[in-house]
């Protein structure tokens, strides 16, 4: 498959006067051209700072300081070549080229995400301005032509308008239309659908489903919430503690999680066909972002926990069958034997 | 919008209204009234005056009347132009607040001019560099701006002028253009003796606004909309200008009309202190010795001028944040 972006050993880190905190913590993972990736995970793992970091946009006290982000990039021959993002200067031109322009971004509260006091007109159009040779007319025009394709009725009207005078869904669909707008080859949406009601919700997913097929775009779509990514992934990254814990084509990994948390966590989905007086939790709480654990991060709340082994080892990504990418040592040469089970009795709870 | 600001233009004549009326009853508060205090003055030189010339000296002052009787003569007279006499000065009230007032409201807009040159810019760079050293030290000097009384500043000012420069700090003119008529030359010499009055009456107006200025910008710079500003791949510089800036001026903006009661009243020690021929000393004046139609006036007309400040800083508000307008539909 045609990678488009592959981040290797990705390490970005706070720095805070409470200590360091490894927000993203040797994070490697792929994203295939028009192929959507989930990234899953509590509030916390790290998923928003990753896609800040592929974006260059973390702030201070947060740095990345070290992996790398190849970003393949195709000129108009349809050569593509390879740059890694990290070495750009975040703020130098080529990178502001690629933000915005090849790797666009949309957010988690979308009408605090369009300025209160700028008309969404013209919010679009400065996008367009900024990374295509068009008249202010004729980014005009794109823009109306943008909130057409995101079903904004009376776009022409609606240009004019504020953040404020608009729905939640309609910030967002506003949101989609500017981000897509230039055309970028990967759209990056962090929990574009957490603070909209279910009935939006299914309506942004929707849009998004048929833009991405119609421009044929890469997604990464960052959420908590397991059911969309069932609903939206073509692959699936699960996130622990600024770590990928389990990573595989996405009807793979919910047929068959592999690692204990991926387990847990979708054990404790509400079931239709099941009634339970209580829901399934995973036991404990994420630690604090500024301990350090010895071994594997999840050891404190995993199932399969094996003293002696959990909490000495750090666990390196293990590649099973289908492709499939799991940080357990449950997998490795020696656990495999007796342990493997339990967490194949536990899947299939 | 229009709606909106004549709506706002409409509201200013009831709130006037009780202005007037509460500025004339709270004149008349004290016990007695000018006639008295004069009656007493001259007492206390040792010059009595007898009924008769008590009487007449009300009768001449109309202050034998019942107080709404006054109010009603002072208000249509006010409303055509005539602010009456002041007892004390035994001129008309016009007459002895004309060039003060015109003063005043020059001092003012300099005043607030140089509050906002100084503190906008600031404000934003130490938002910017929270925590720089160039912060630290505005904040520093800010601080001090902030704690030290206008009437100090103008004293060590003075002191500084008068020891090491030999010049005169005090006045707004020269002596040779004090009585002068206007002309360009006396607009020159004005000029040049208003800077120090307007660094004086605005330190502490600056030092708050920076305060001010840096807290908003702050707050938004971490707001969402920056990012997408961000993730737009404008420039940091212009991105931070348009968008958290642009935003962060708004509670600036609405509060020019309070800035200016602040400058109009906190100039009043510091203009006695360097002898500025402004509003402030005449109405301390006024008031201290009951004289009813010039202290009345003087308080109509600068509440007037503070409701217009409002209304200004009101507009500018609605001008420049849409969320404030009324009545405006996101189709039009």
């Amino acid at each position: 498959m045609d990678t488009l972006l592959e981040v290797r050993n990705l390490q970005t880190h706070f720095f805070m006067a409470e200590g360091v905190a490894k927000a993203v913590d040797s994070t490697t993972f792929s994203i295939h051209r028009g192929q959507v990736l989930g990234v899953v995970g509590e509030s916390g793992c790290g998923k928003s700072v990753t896609a800040r970091s592929i974006m260059r946009m973390v702030r201070p006290p947060g740095h990345t300081v070290d992996g790398e982000i190849l970003y393949s990039r195709a000129d108009h021959e349809g050569q593509s070549s390879v740059i890694d993002l990290l070495q750009l200067p975040a703020t130098g031109q080529e990178m502001r080229s690629i933000r915005g322009g090849e790797i666009s971004m949309i957010f988690q509260e979308p009408r605090a995400s369009l300025s209160p006091v700028h008309r969404i007109g013209d919010q679009i159009a400065e996008n367009i301005l900024l990374h295509q040779a068009v008249s202010p007319a004729e980014a005009e025009d794109i823009a109306i032509d943008m909130l057409q394709q995101v079903h904004i009725p009376l776009p022409e009207q609606r240009m004019g308008a504020f953040a404020h005078q608009l729905s939640g869904g309609m910030c967002q669909r506003v949101m989609i239309a500017m981000a897509l707008s230039c055309h970028p080859s990967l759209l990056i949406a962090d929990e574009p659908t957490t603070a909209l009601d279910v009935t939006t919700e299914a309506q942004i997913l929707e849009l998004m489903q048929g833009l991405q097929a119609e421009l044929d775009m890469a997604i990464m779509f960052i959420t908590h919430d397991l059911g969309v990514v069932a609903d939206m992934a073509d692959e699936v990254a699960v996130m622990y503690l600024g770590k990928i814990v389990e990573r595989g084509a996405a009807a793979d990994v919910f047929r068959d999680p592999k690692h204990p948390y991926t387990i847990a966590l979708l054990e404790s989905l509400p079931r239709m066909d099941q009634r339970r007086d209580w829901l399934q939790t995973i036991r404990g709480v994420v630690p604090d972002p500024y301990s350090t654990l010895s071994g594997c991060p999840f050891h404190p709340r995993c199932a399969n926990y094996m003293p002696g082994v959990c909490d000495e080892t750090v666990p390196q990504p293990i590649i099973l069958e289908d492709e499939r990418e799991v940080r357990c040592l449950l997998y490795t040469e020696d656990a495999s034997r007796e342990s493997a089970p339990l967490a194949e009795e536990a899947s299939h709870q | 919008m229009r709606e909106y600001v004549l709506q706002r233009v409409l509201q200013l004549i009831p709130t006037l209204f009780l202005i007037s009326i509460v500025s004339f009853t709270i004149i008349q508060l004290p016990p007695g009234d000018y006639v008295t205090t004069y009656v007493a003055n001259l007492a206390a030189a040792g010059e009595e005056l007898s009924e008769e010339e008590i009487e007449a000296l009300e009768e001449h002052y109309g202050l034998n009347q019942p107080g709404y009787v006054q109010y009603i003569k002072w208000i249509t007279n006010f409303l055509q132009g005539d602010m009456g006499l002041s007892f004390y000065w035994d001129r008309p009230v016009n007459r002895l607040i004309g060039e003060r007032l015109m003063l005043t409201m020059i001092m003012s807009f300099f005043t607030l001019l140089f509050v906002y040159a100084m503190a906008i810019p600031i404000g934003i760079y130490s938002a910017v560099r929270q925590y720089s050293a160039t912060d630290y030290a505005f904040t520093f000097i800010g601080f001090i701006g902030l704690a030290t009384p206008n009437f100090l500043l103008a004293l060590i000012f003075m002191y500084i002028g008068i020891k090491f420069f030999g010049a005169d700090a005090g006045g707004l003119f020269s002596t040779e253009f004090l009585d002068a008529p206007w002309s360009v030359a006396r607009v020159w010499d004005m000029l040049k003796h208003m800077w120090l009055p307007v660094v004086i009456v605005g330190t502490s107006g600056t030092a708050g606004t920076i305060r001010v200025m840096r807290a908003t910008t702050l707050d938004e710079l971490g707001r969402p909309y920056v990012e997408t500003a961000r993730a737009k791949g404008l420039r940091e510089g212009p991105m931070t200008m348009k968008y958290p800036v642009r935003v962060a001026l708004n509670p600036i903006l609405s509060t020019i009309g309070w800035q200016l009661p602040q400058i109009v009243s906190g100039t009043v020690l510091v203009a006695l202190v360097l002898n500025l021929p402004t509003t402030g000393p005449l109405l301390w004046r006024a008031l201290m010795s009951q004289d009813l139609y010039l202290a009345a006036s003087m308080i109509l007309i600068l509440s007037s001028l503070t409701l217009i400040g409002t209304l200004i800083s009101d507009i500018l508000l609605a001008w420049v944040d849409p969320r404030i307008r009324y009545g405006e539909r996101g189709t039009t």
